[in-house]
């Protein structure tokens, strides 16, 4: 669902992501891990077709992101480390808004109905998103996932900043789409919800994927020893 | 493009801005029309008055004239005051007819050249048509502020407004952080841009004419003329420059400060600074002497024909040998505005010929001035304004040309009439001339509306190449 073929990224002088390859299938959660600066955004960025490839290709379903870069989008949902919505208009305008910048058409109903999937609290559906936290906005954002009916889900440090509780109910949101088919890359500093929810764990170093490996080969304690092995390294 | 165009008028109901932007147009436009169409009303009235005060008058002359041939009239009237003396009608202080320039339909919209320049003269025999028939002399301050008129609301206000309400359209995006989430979303970003600013175009221009509407039934306005498709027509191409304009300025991706910064140095270059430029510019390229200067230039004339008084009045003798110059004691009166009559028309030469210097002088300035024109949409919208109200100089011009004209006309039907001490009888009573306008100035605004429609051209053409290196600057 998600690829990346030999993807670099150069700033001027500065390699921020070198020859990058993943593949991300349908019901995959692959998480990112890396220090500040390892080129995790970037990558996310990269799929999101923000920001153009020096070299290399990035695939959605199939589709060259630098080429199919508007088509692309309507397969994949995008939950930012801040997602800001509207804060003038509700959740429930915020999320018919987007949805039908998708060209994805709900009734109040339906839209109630993909507001309570996604956990957020039925009496905040029609108050204004300025009084909404950030887990509560970040529900919106899985609405809008489910609402866009996207198969594809890129998250960027999602949990950051989230209670243990709101961070909870947030994994298993993921792992509700993750049964969906939903093919999902996080980058997150979050070692353990990656161990929790992951599928698969990349660690990246100064734009370098050096380790990939399956999340159920090893358990958190040896996932923390590796990380910092590999960062430290 | 529905969708946008639904959630945006979502949005701008809650925009507290929006709500202070109609509320100060809504005061601005009905002010703005109760003042012109004030002003408008006060000019008919006078101009009613006048063709009452002028009926009047000749109504006298004629009633007079009627029973003095008759043998019925009993009071004796003064040498001055008989209508059978062609001087009388033609020359002394009762005499003359008016000449007219109506206020067009719309003339209302923008005061133009109107608060400067007559529009109306009592043209007589020696009336100086043109200097001290300005009886209704505008108030200096008014001049030196301006009007308040529809043109000033429209021209100066109005891209105030379209500024407050598109200066941060797409920054405000990047600021409250939603652009990363709307640029996730299959769609592009410049369709999405454009159907908020037609949207906000779309409100704009219908805000402002239902205004427009309103106040002009309110005011009882006569606006079912041809004149009022151009002045929308004339609104709509200059709301859509200053939409382009922002909508290029928004894609510089710059935050909304600098985006305000950028639109109200324009709206100053565009409404201030070339203008001034413009007129700085005239007046030293065409200066122009002094309205003193002329003044002097007459009275230097009038002692100088005093001087020649023999010499210009022997040459007037020599050309009517029928008639014999008579020492003053002996003169009638006849005899005396007689020669009068012949030095003033020397005079008058003298002082055309500095008035031609003045007048040259002064539609170079004119001239200059609107080539300027092509570099201020705004000196275009006013222009345009001018136009449809008939308030440019250019219909001033016109109507003091009519006004010479028909002085001419009136003193060839006098002078014989004079030099030969001709009485009017009932025939000629009939032929006193009366004011009609040899040449009408049209308007034409197809110059202003293609500059402006090339302004709105030039910066959406430039907001369009912009907008495909935007989708990579934003993230």
């Amino acid at each position: 669902m998600l690829n990346a073929t030999q993807l670099t990224k150069e700033y001027g002088n500065f390699l921020a992501l070198n020859s990058l390859n993943i593949s991300v299938n349908i019901g995959d959660i692959y998480c990112l891990l890396g220090a500040n600066g390892a080129g995790k955004s970037t990558t996310i960025n990269l799929f999101l077709g923000f920001i153009q490839p020096t070299n290399g290709k990035v695939e959605i379903n199939g589709l060259d992101v630098s080429q199919k870069a508007t088509e692309s989008k309507q397969y994949i949902a995008y939950i930012p480390e801040n997602l800001m919505l509207y804060p003038n208009l509700t959740g429930l305008e915020n999320l018919a808004y987007f949805a039908g910048l998708a060209k994805k058409r709900y009734t109040k109903t339906q839209l109630i109905g993909l507001l309570n999937e996604a956990g957020l609290q039925a009496d905040f559906h029609e108050k204004r998103v300025s009084a909404y936290s950030k887990g509560m906005r970040q529900k919106v954002g899985i609405a809008l996932a489910l609402a866009k009916d996207a198969k594809a889900l890129l998250l960027d440090e999602p949990t950051s900043g989230l209670d243990p509780q709101a961070s909870n109910e947030f994994s298993n949101l993921l792992l509700k789409l993750k049964s969906k088919g939903v093919a999902t890359l996080m980058a997150t500093h979050d070692l353990f919800r990656a161990k929790q929810v992951g599928t698969h764990i990349g660690i990246m170093k100064q734009g370098v994927l050096v380790k990939s490996f399956k999340a159920e080969e090893v358990s958190l304690a040896d996932l923390e020893k590796i990380y910092l092995e590999t960062i430290n390294a | 493009m529905f969708h946008i165009l639904r959630f945006e008028f979502k949005q701008l109901l809650t925009n507290r801005l929006l709500w202070w932007v109609s509320a100060t147009l809504t005061v601005s436009i009905f002010f703005a029309v109760y003042n012109g169409k004030t002003e408008m009303t006060s000019k008919q009235t006078i101009i009613k008055e006048l063709g009452e005060e002028e009926a009047k008058r000749y109504n006298k002359f004629k009633l007079d004239f009627d029973s003095l041939n008759a043998g019925t009239k009993k009071a004796k009237l003064a040498w001055h005051q008989d209508p059978r003396t062609a001087l009388t009608i033609g020359m002394f202080r009762n005499s003359g007819k008016y000449a007219i320039l109506e206020p067009a339909p719309l003339s209302f919209i923008s005061t133009g050249q109107s608060d400067i320049e007559i529009f109306y003269s009592k043209v007589s025999y020696l009336s100086d048509i043109l200097q001290t028939n300005n009886i209704n002399f505008e108030n200096p301050f008014n001049i030196a502020t301006g009007q308040f008129d529809l043109a000033f609301v429209l021209v100066f206000l109005f891209p105030l407004l379209v500024i407050a309400l598109t200066y941060n359209i797409l920054s405000s995006e990047r600021e409250q952080g939603t652009l990363p989430l709307l640029l996730s979303q299959p769609v592009q970003i410049k369709h999405w841009l454009v159907a908020k600013l037609t949207f906000r175009f779309g409100f704009l221009l219908l805000t402002v004419f239902t205004l427009l509407l309103l106040s002009f039934a309110i005011f009882s306005v006569d606006f079912i003329v041809l004149g009022f498709f151009h002045l929308i027509l004339a609104i709509t191409l200059y709301t859509l420059f200053w939409f382009t304009l922002s909508f290029f300025i928004n894609l510089l991706a710059k935050s909304s400060a600098v985006n305000t910064l950028l639109l109200l140095a324009t709206w100053l270059l565009f409404v201030f600074i070339i203008p001034s430029l413009a007129n700085m510019m005239a007046t030293n390229l065409y200066p122009v002497p002094s309205r003193a200067e002329l003044v002097n230039a007459k009275r230097q004339a009038e002692q100088e024909t005093e001087r020649n008084k023999q010499a210009v009045l022997t040459k007037f003798y020599q050309a009517h040998p029928q008639l014999v110059q008579k020492a003053e004691k002996e003169q009638s009166n006849e005899d005396f505005y007689r020669e009068y009559v012949t030095l003033h028309e020397v005079i008058d030469e003298q002082v055309a010929k500095v008035q031609q210097v003045f007048d040259y002088q002064l539609e170079g300035q004119q001239v200059f001035a609107n080539q300027f024109q092509y570099f201020s949409p705004a000196v275009l919208m006013q222009n345009a304004f001018n136009e449809i109200a008939e308030t440019d100089s250019k219909f001033y011009k016109i109507f003091q040309k009519n006004i010479m004209a028909y002085q001419q006309n009136w003193k060839a039907f006098f002078k014989p009439k004079f030099i030969n001490d001709e009485k009017m009888t009932i025939e000629t009573f009939a032929q006193i001339p009366v004011y009609a306008p040899t040449t009408k100035a049209e308007s034409s605004f197809s110059k202003q509306f293609i500059g402006l429609a090339l302004f709105s051209l030039v910066f959406g053409l430039l907001a369009w190449a912009r907008q495909t290196k935007y989708q990579n600057m934003v993230a």
